[in-house]
This record gives C-alpha cells, sequence and structure tokens, in this order.
C-alpha cells in the first residue's frame, strides 16, 4: 500500500509492501504509464503545497509553507512580512539589512503563529524580528544584532529561541511579553535597554551569555522561571531580577554589574542554588522578602551587602566573603532563618 | 523626659539582658548530637557520631533548625524517618553533609517548607529516599539512590533540583514532583523502577540532565501544560523517552533516542520540537499533536516511522527524517 500525505509541507511517502517472495506481479506498459502519471502529478501537486519558496526580495509570505532565501536582502522599512500562521523561514546563511526601521521578519501586526525563523543575520532595522501579535515561534540559530530598538521582540506565548544572538540593539536584546518560553545558548550583550526581558511566568533561560547591557541583563517580570547555567555579566543594572515568587537561579554568575547581582525584591520563595555572584556594585544576592532559599554559593567582593534575606529563609553552603557591606544581613521578619555550613565572616 | 534609675532598675535590667543571653544562647549554639532525638529550638546541631535507630532517629523540632551531619551516617531498621519533621510546618530548615540508610523514609519533611538539603546521601531505604511536602524547596548535591519505592518526592510546587544522582529506585521511579514549577537540572535519572522524572502539573522543567534505562517514561510531565525538556539526554528508557501532554510543551537540544516507545511524544496543542535526536526509538521517533513548529529534528531508525503529527498542521524546517 502506497500512502502519500499531502498535510506536511514535506511529502511523506511511506511503504508497506508484502515482503514474501510469492507476489506475482504483471504490469502492462499502459498501467505503468498511467501509474506514473498518477505519481507525477501528487507529486506535482504536493510541490506546490509544501513548497520550498525561494525568496529573493523583501516581500510579504502570505502562504503557509516553506520559504528559504536565495540572497541577502536590503530593505526600507520593513522586509519579510509573514501573511500567514505556519510559515517557516530559513535564512540559509544570509543577512537581511535595513535602514534603522521597520523590522527585518514581522508578523504585520496580525496573529502569525508557529513561525519558524532559522539561520541567518538581521541588521539595521528598527526591530530585528517583531512578532508582537504572535507567539508559538521558534527562532533558532539567528543573529539578530544592531538594530534600533529590539533585536527580537514576541508578543504571545511558548517560544521556543535557541542560538540566537542579539547584540547591540538599541533597545532591548530579547523582549518576551507573555509566558512559557524556553531560551538557550543565547547572546544578549550590548543592548540600550537590557539584555532579556520578559513579562510573564513560566520561562527558562540555560546555557546563555548576558554582557555588557545597559540596564537590567535579566528581567522576569512573573513567578516560577529559572536561570541555568548562564552568565550575566557588566551590565549597568541588576544582573538578574526576577520579581516574583518561585524563581531560581541555578549554576549561573552574576559579576560585576552595575545594580545588584541577583535581584528578588518584591515577593516570596525564590532560590539561588551553586551560582556565584561577585564585584556587583549593589548587593551580591538581594531577596526582598522571605522564605528565599541558597544552596552552594559564593558572594564576594560586592560594592554593598553580599547577602540581604528576610527570615524566615534558609541556607547551605553559603561563602560571603570581602563584600564591602556587610557579608549577610539575616532581618528576622516572622521567624528564624536556617544556616548551615555558613561561611559570611 | 526624666529618667531616673536606682540600683532596683539598674538590677532589673541587668538581669533581663542575662536572662535574654541565656535565652538566645542555645538558639544560636552550635549543639553537638550523638544520638537520635528532637532538635529543637532554633539553632545549629551538628552530628559527632554514627546513628543508628529503630524507628525515627532525628526529628526536626522546630523551625529555624540547621543540622550538619559532618559526613556521618544515620542508618534505620527499615522503618521510619532518617530525618523528619514530625508532622510539624516548619519554614525554615537546613541539612546537609551525611548519609542516611536503611529507613521508610530517608529524608521526611512531610509538612515543612523553604529547606534547603545538601550534599546528602539518602539510599537504600525501603520507601523512599528524601520526601519534601509543602513549597519551595532547593536539594543540591543529593543522592537517592536503590530505595525501595522511589528516589525523591517533592509533594508540592516549586522546588530547584539541581545536580541530583537518581537512580535505582523501585516501582514508583526517579524524582515525583506533584505540583508546578519544579526543575531538575544538572542530574542523572537512571535505572528507576517506573518513570525516571514525573511532572503533574505545569511547568515543570527537565534541564542539563540525563535520564536513561528507567522501566516506564524517561521523563512524562503531565496533567498541565507548558513543560520543558531542554539539553537533556532521555535515552533507552521503556516507555516514551519524553512524554509531554497538554498544550505549549517544549523540547529544545535534547536528545531521546533508543527507547521502547516513543523518543518524543506530545499531546494537546502548541508543541514545539527544537534541534533534538530521536534516533532507534521502537515507538515513533516523535508522535506530536499540531498545531505547533518543528525545526532541526533528526529521527531516524525509528520503528514506528520518524515523525507522527496528528491535529492542525505544525510548520517543520530542516528536520531529517
Amino acid at each position: 500500500m502506497l500512502q502519500i500525505s499531502i498535510r506536511d509541507p514535506r511529502v511523506r511517502i511511506t511503504a508497506d509492501l508484502p515482503r514474501d517472495g510469492t507476489m506475482n506481479i504483471e504490469f502492462s506498459a499502459r498501467r505503468i504509464v498511467a501509474a506514473l502519471f498518477t505519481m507525477l502529478l501528487i507529486v506535482g501537486l504536493c510541490g506546490r503545497a509544501g513548497a520550498q519558496t525561494g525568496v529573493s526580495s523583501c516581500q510579504t509570505l502570505s502562504a503557509p509553507g516553506n520559504y528559504f532565501l536565495t540572497s541577502n536582502l536590503s530593505a526600507s522599512g520593513d522586509c519579510l512580512v509573514i501573511g500567514a500562521s505556519n510559515v517557516a523561514i530559513d535564512l540559509k546563511g544570509k543577512t537581511i539589512k535595513g535602514n534603522g526601521s521597520g523590522s527585518g521578519i514581522t508578523d504585520g501586526g496580525s496573529a502569525r503563529n508557529f513561525a519558524i525563523i532559522a539561520n541567518g543575520k538581521i541588521s539595521g532595522f528598527s526591530n530585528g524580528v517583531n512578532l508582537e501579535a504572535s507567539g508559538q515561534a521558534i527562532i533558532s540559530n539567528l543573529n539578530s544584532s544592531n538594530n534600533a530598538a529590539d533585536g527580537v521582540i514576541i508578543g504571545d506565548c511558548c517560544n521556543t529561541l535557541s542560538a540566537v544572538t542579539t547584540n547591540n540593539n538599541g533597545d532591548v536584546g530579547i523582549a518576551l511579553l507573555d509566558d512559557d518560553s524556553s531560551l538557550s545558548k543565547i547572546q544578549a550583550n550590548g543592548n540600550g535597554n537590557g539584555g532579556i526581558a520578559i513579562n510573564d511566568c513560566c520561562n527558562t533561560l540555560v546555557g546563555s551569555t548576558v554582557n555588557n547591557n545597559t540596564g537590567i541583563g535579566v528581567q522576569m517580570n512573573h513567578c516560577c522561571s529559572f536561570v541555568v547555567a548562564s552568565k550575566i555579566q557588566n551590565n549597568t543594572g541588576d544582573g538578574v531580577e526576577l520579581l516574583s515568587e518561585d524563581n531560581g537561579v541555578i549554576g549561573s554568575t552574576t559579576s560585576k554589574n552595575g545594580g545588584d547581582g541577583v535581584d528578588l525584591p518584591t515577593t516570596e520563595d525564590n532560590m539561588v542554588v551553586a551560582s556565584k555572584s561577585t564585584g556587583n556594585a549593589g548587593v551580591g544576592i538581594n531577596f526582598g522578602a522571605k522564605f528565599g532559599i541558597i544552596s552552594g554559593v559564593m558572594v564576594s567582593k560586592n560594592h554593598s551587602d553580599g547577602v540581604d534575606m528576610d527570615c524566615r529563609g534558609s541556607t547551605a553552603s553559603l561563602k560571603s566573603q570581602k563584600n564591602s557591606g556587610t557579608n549577610l544581613v539575616q532581618t528576622v521578619i516572622d521567624g528564624p532563618c536556617a544556616n548551615v555550613n555558613l561561611n559570611a565572616p | 523626659m526624666s529618667l531616673e534609675r536606682g540600683f532596683r532598675g539598674y538590677a532589673l535590667a541587668t538581669l533581663g539582658a542575662l536572662a535574654l543571653f541565656f535565652a538566645a544562647s542555645p538558639a544560636r549554639a552550635d549543639t553537638a548530637v550523638s544520638a537520635c532525638g528532637t532538635l529543637s529550638p532554633a539553632g545549629n546541631y551538628f552530628l559527632t557520631t554514627n546513628l543508628t535507630a529503630t524507628g525515627n532517629c532525628i526529628v526536626i523540632g522546630s523551625e529555624g533548625v540547621s543540622f550538619d551531619m559532618r559526613n556521618h551516617t544515620i542508618t534505620g531498621n527499615g522503618t521510619g524517618d532518617g530525618i523528619s519533621d514530625g508532622g510539624g510546618h516548619f519554614e525554615s530548615m537546613a541539612i546537609a553533609n551525611g548519609k542516611i540508610r536503611n529507613f521508610s523514609v530517608g529524608i521526611g519533611l512531610d509538612t515543612s517548607c523553604c529547606v534547603v538539603i545538601r550534599n546528602v546521601d539518602s539510599s537504600k531505604n525501603t520507601d523512599t529516599g528524601v520526601l519534601v511536602g509543602t513549597c519551595c524547596g532547593v536539594l543540591d548535591s543529593v543522592t537517592a539512590n536503590n530505595n525501595g519505592t522511589v528516589g525523591v518526592m517533592a509533594l508540592e510546587c516549586c522546588y530547584s533540583l539541581n545536580n541530583l544522582q537518581v537512580n535505582n529506585n523501585g516501582a514508583g521511579g526517579g524524582i515525583i514532583a506533584t505540583g508546578c514549577c519544579t526543575a531538575s537540572a544538572n542530574s542523572t535519572v537512571s535505572h528507576n523502577g517506573g518513570t525516571g522524572v514525573f511532572g503533574n502539573d505545569c511547568c515543570n522543567f527537565v534541564i542539563n540532565s540525563k535520564v536513561q534505562q528507567n522501566t516506564g517514561d524517561g521523563v512524562d510531565l503531565i496533567t498541565s501544560c507548558c513543560n520543558f525538556v531542554v539539553g537533556s539526554t532521555v535515552a533507552l528508557n521503556q516507555g516514551d523517552g519524553v512524554h509531554l501532554t497538554n498544550d505549549d510543551n517544549l523540547v529544545s537540544g535534547t536528545n531521546a533516542s533508543g527507547n521502547s516507545g516513543n523518543g518524543i511524544f506530545l499531546s494537546g496543542t502548541d508543541n514545539q520540537i527544537t534541534s533534538s535526536v530521536a534516533n532507534g526509538n521502537q515507538g515513533a521517533g516523535a508522535d506530536v499533536q499540531c498545531p505547533g513548529a518543528i525545526t532541526g529534528l533528526q529521527a531516524k531508525g525509528n520503528a514506528g516511522g520518524s515523525l507522527t503529527t496528528s491535529g492542525g498542521t505544525c510548520t517543520q524546517l530542516n528536520n531529517k527524517l
């Protein structure tokens, strides 16, 4: 039985043929020709349905499907406008350059979900990638740098950004306006108004570098987000600022930032684990509310206190030394903190 | 305002100060522990010798207790808890540096929150290695191997589980997180009966971990949306490698190969796979309910086909199927 599916952009053919050698098949020339004609017709139809469409100029990509750049593009204003959901754009190593206005790739202000944007560079626009009305996007292996506003801005939830570089943009490197996004292998450096800013809950930032931004390195505005195995350094504001409860910083370094290394200023139940916070102009780790938890953390040479936390809270193997202020401030709010293996003279 | 203090006034003040000092001192002093018992009041306690017990051994009797086992071992007779909160709801606690063996539950903090457990090996207990019961908590550099039922059980939301070794536990599985928003990072979860990492609410994350050769699914995050598996190896499990349900699940940079079920199974809608590998699984490489998006998926040699999609349309780019 031959099954051909044209639902997907690529034609998928699976063959399930009897494998015993006893089947006796007789093809007449007419039947062979008919079969070949039918197959060619189907393949032709499928080719259109799941087209790999070459793109050699700025334009609206109006139909779902796969598009690829055949050359570098330059634009005044918007370049590629995604005009439907389920559009994939492979830049194939090419560069899209703007004149400081518009967006390199945009949804045009309409919801165009499930986009994939991969494998190229975008620079010189207002926003490199602007999916402010869309979500559920994947951006992979993309460099969106040197734009006047944001490198990448996405408005709706549930996006994956992997191996994305957003350096030297005028505003934020990556701005996500909704929840539930996975960011890994991000480079967000030298941006004008913060490295990564996420406005809602439940995000992960893994294996990333966020350095030398004006403003806050990583800011997440709601609960339940985790920064893991990342380096956040030399930003002019806080290194990591997590503005609600139940957030975690794991295996990360926050150093030489102009504000606090890790700032958890407002609510309870935040966690810092196996991390370093050194040489920040503010507090190394600042818990603004009780129930903070620390494990395996080194805090040193910050220009204010090492760790400020309200009690109740818990620490294990906290080493806080050589900070300009107090190495550990534990303010009893409504009960004691528990500390084991504390080294904070 | 004029204050006049006579001798009596000074004496009372001095007595008051002394009383406060002695009342406060026990809470702050490091207290040696050489026998099973209750640790109260708040303060730092440290173990001076190995302990053996019939039933519970150490009972945390107050919030603000830290307990340093100083590399000693607490051994039970297969019943009770090695370290327990005794049913108290304590909201700060720190436990570190030792081994716990052969209790029913190695560490059982069923009703306490805001706990940190670091550098502890709670293995070979008859039921559970570590049980933490109330939001939030941190387990860091914790080993829970060869326990009779479950390695690590987190009963409510919001734990950071970092650098765990959770292997060879019983039919209950490796890590069980029944609430939302738990991150399991940099951990190894292998050869457990049942599921390697199980989550039962939204927003549970498995990051940079190895979850292999468990008898159930490798990673099974169900009931609610928005679970992520990032940078992990989820291989050779007897169920699905990655099994995520209920919408908005994201798999990125993950190798889900050689599993007896599907490599990656994503139900619900709005799922994504990015830069992942799913080879040599007995089911499908990836079985994804759409709409969603899939890019950079390599899926080869899977008995159930490389990629199966259902529902709406998944955008696909640069997959090697």
